[in-house]
């Protein structure tokens, strides 16, 4: 059981990644990875929301009839992120700032919806909570990489410490829009090379 | 259909509560913030106050509409006029963006700062970024206890202000609270012996003032005019010392005109125009400013 729950809580770094193998919640990926300290905070407010959410929906399972359990979900899932929302304004209102409306947006991540009906529906309230880490890990871990390699590419810069020097000439398209769509893509790429070489 | 309906109301209920707890938990808290991010962009706004008191004033506009600003003065008695402060508000690309601003008598604006906005991170919500020069280098020495020592410097501080001057002027500097320590425990020497050399300055350029009690000690004008420019926004650095009708947006990296970030044109634009529209209401406010404005 210890291994199965520990495979439980890695899948979500490489092999089940939110974001780089099952391609969901891109758009607080492609929008606040212009800097790592965004893209970590953004990581850890959504880890938090998907740990909360994925309890209480495993806890209540069996009491939600399977007609609303969307719109059961949604309000679990909006409460916690509103329980994030003033945590970080009353806190941290640099990053609540900094992150803006991209907080409230939670609400509609995939990932945090789909882990609850694919997941914390169908398990026991422990597995849900690993599972819950474990993705909110791995969410955080790929908003941390796609963000650091758009900061320094973008700004010279990493964690507002300067990296590659003042000769440097920043190349601004990559903490622009499409640098998040070419910064995503080739991560993507890369996972899916690491994949095929490990099969 | 009953079923479904009483679910759904008791899990709402339930949500309902858990978040009126939270709510009631941490609205103190917020409210705090709210008010010490005020006072601070008013000192911020207004440098030449920063130590001094602020007197607010409502102004009912002819077309019945309130407007609200400050008067700010130098000395707790109110005798030495240094400007006023008000906000100005304008709706950006995806939020309402507030700014406080300084204006002296004259119509100048004398500093900003943004106390609201949630604009897209990295591009609009760039208009609040610090430029820094300190490097991973610089991180890695001060984590092995070899990196420089940190900047430091007050206006006259005196036992009622000393706090509050150096949370002003310190907030966003490494280390404030080792300093507030030393003023605290009575430590004046160290602390001005760190002013001019954090800064990289000559003992010359600060002069010391002790009393005790009160505590109080300056340092020269250079030294702050240096640590304000530091602290202050690299965005908003250009306003300062324009009058309403100098406000311009311009499209290079020049810190001689106001920038039009790429991607945040309308963020950048909306600070601009709110910010004239608000010095003009200021100037009908006041009776117009002392001189013309060029």
């Amino acid at each position: 059981m210890s291994v199965s729950l520990t495979r439980e809580f890695t899948k979500g770094f490489i092999r089940e990644n939110p974001v780089f193998r099952i391609v969901l919640g891109l758009c607080p990926v492609l929008a606040v990875t212009t800097s790592l300290k965004n893209g970590i905070g953004m990581g850890f407010a959504a880890t938090f929301v998907l740990v909360g959410s994925n309890v209480i929906v495993s806890l209540v399972r069996k009491g939600i009839p399977a007609r609303i359990r969307i719109p059961c979900y949604i309000v679990v899932i909006a409460s916690f992120v509103t329980v994030v929302d003033l945590v970080m304004a009353g806190y941290t209102p640099e990053l609540h700032k900094s992150l803006g409306i991209f907080i409230p947006l939670i609400v509609v991540n995939c990932i945090i919806l789909g882990r609850a009906e694919a997941f914390a529906s169908k398990n026991t309230v422990g597995r849900s909570f690993i599972d819950g880490i474990g993705m909110g890990l791995g969410f955080t871990f790929a908003l941390a990489i796609t963000a650091a390699v758009r900061e320094i590419i973008g700004t010279g810069k990493i964690w507002d410490l300067v990296l590659l020097g003042t000769r440097y000439n920043p190349v601004l398209i990559a903490v622009l829009a499409p640098g998040a769509f070419i910064t995503l893509g080739l991560l993507i790429g890369l996972f899916n090379l690491l994949e095929r070489k490990e099969g | 259909m009953i079923r479904l309906t009483l679910v759904l109301a008791l899990i709402t209920f339930v949500a309902s509560l858990g978040l009126g707890f939270v709510y009631e938990s941490t609205v103190p808290k917020i409210e705090e913030q709210k008010r010490v991010t005020d006072e601070l962009a008013r000192r911020t706004a207004l440098p030449e106050a920063a130590c001094g008191v602020f007197v607010r004033v409502k102004y009912s506009a002819a077309a019945g509409d309130s407007f609200i600003y400050y008067m700010g003065y130098r000395n707790a008695d109110t005798t030495q006029f240094a400007g006023y402060v008000t906000k100005a508000a304008g709706r950006g690309y995806s939020s309402t963006i507030e700014t406080v601003l300084g204006v002296d008598g004259n119509g100048k604006i004398t500093g900003m700062k943004i106390t609201h906005q949630q604009e897209t991170p990295g591009l609009g919500s760039r208009i609040e970024e610090v430029k820094t020069t300190k490097s991973v280098l610089d991180a890695i020495k001060e984590l092995a206890g070899k990196g420089e020592t940190p900047m430091v410097a007050v206006d006259m501080v005196d036992s009622t202000g000393t706090v509050r001057c150096l949370e002003v002027m310190l907030k966003d500097q490494p280390l404030c609270g080792e300093i507030k320590d030393l003023v605290a425990g009575g430590d004046t020497s160290a602390v001005v012996d760190l002013a001019p050399k954090a800064l990289g300055l000559s003992p010359e350029d600060s002069t010391a003032v002790f009393c005790s009690p009160p505590l109080a000690f300056g340092v020269a004008k250079g030294v702050m005019d240096k640590l304000r420019a530091q602290a202050t926004p690299w965005f908003l650095k250009q306003f300062v010392s324009k009058a309403k009708g100098g406000l311009l947006v311009a499209t290079e990296d020049t810190d001689q005109y106001i920038q039009a970030i790429t991607g945040a044109t309308i963020s950048s634009v909306t600070v601009t125009e709110s910010v004239r529209e608000a010095m003009t209401i200021l100037e009908e406010a006041v009776g117009g400013f002392k001189e013309e404005t060029p």
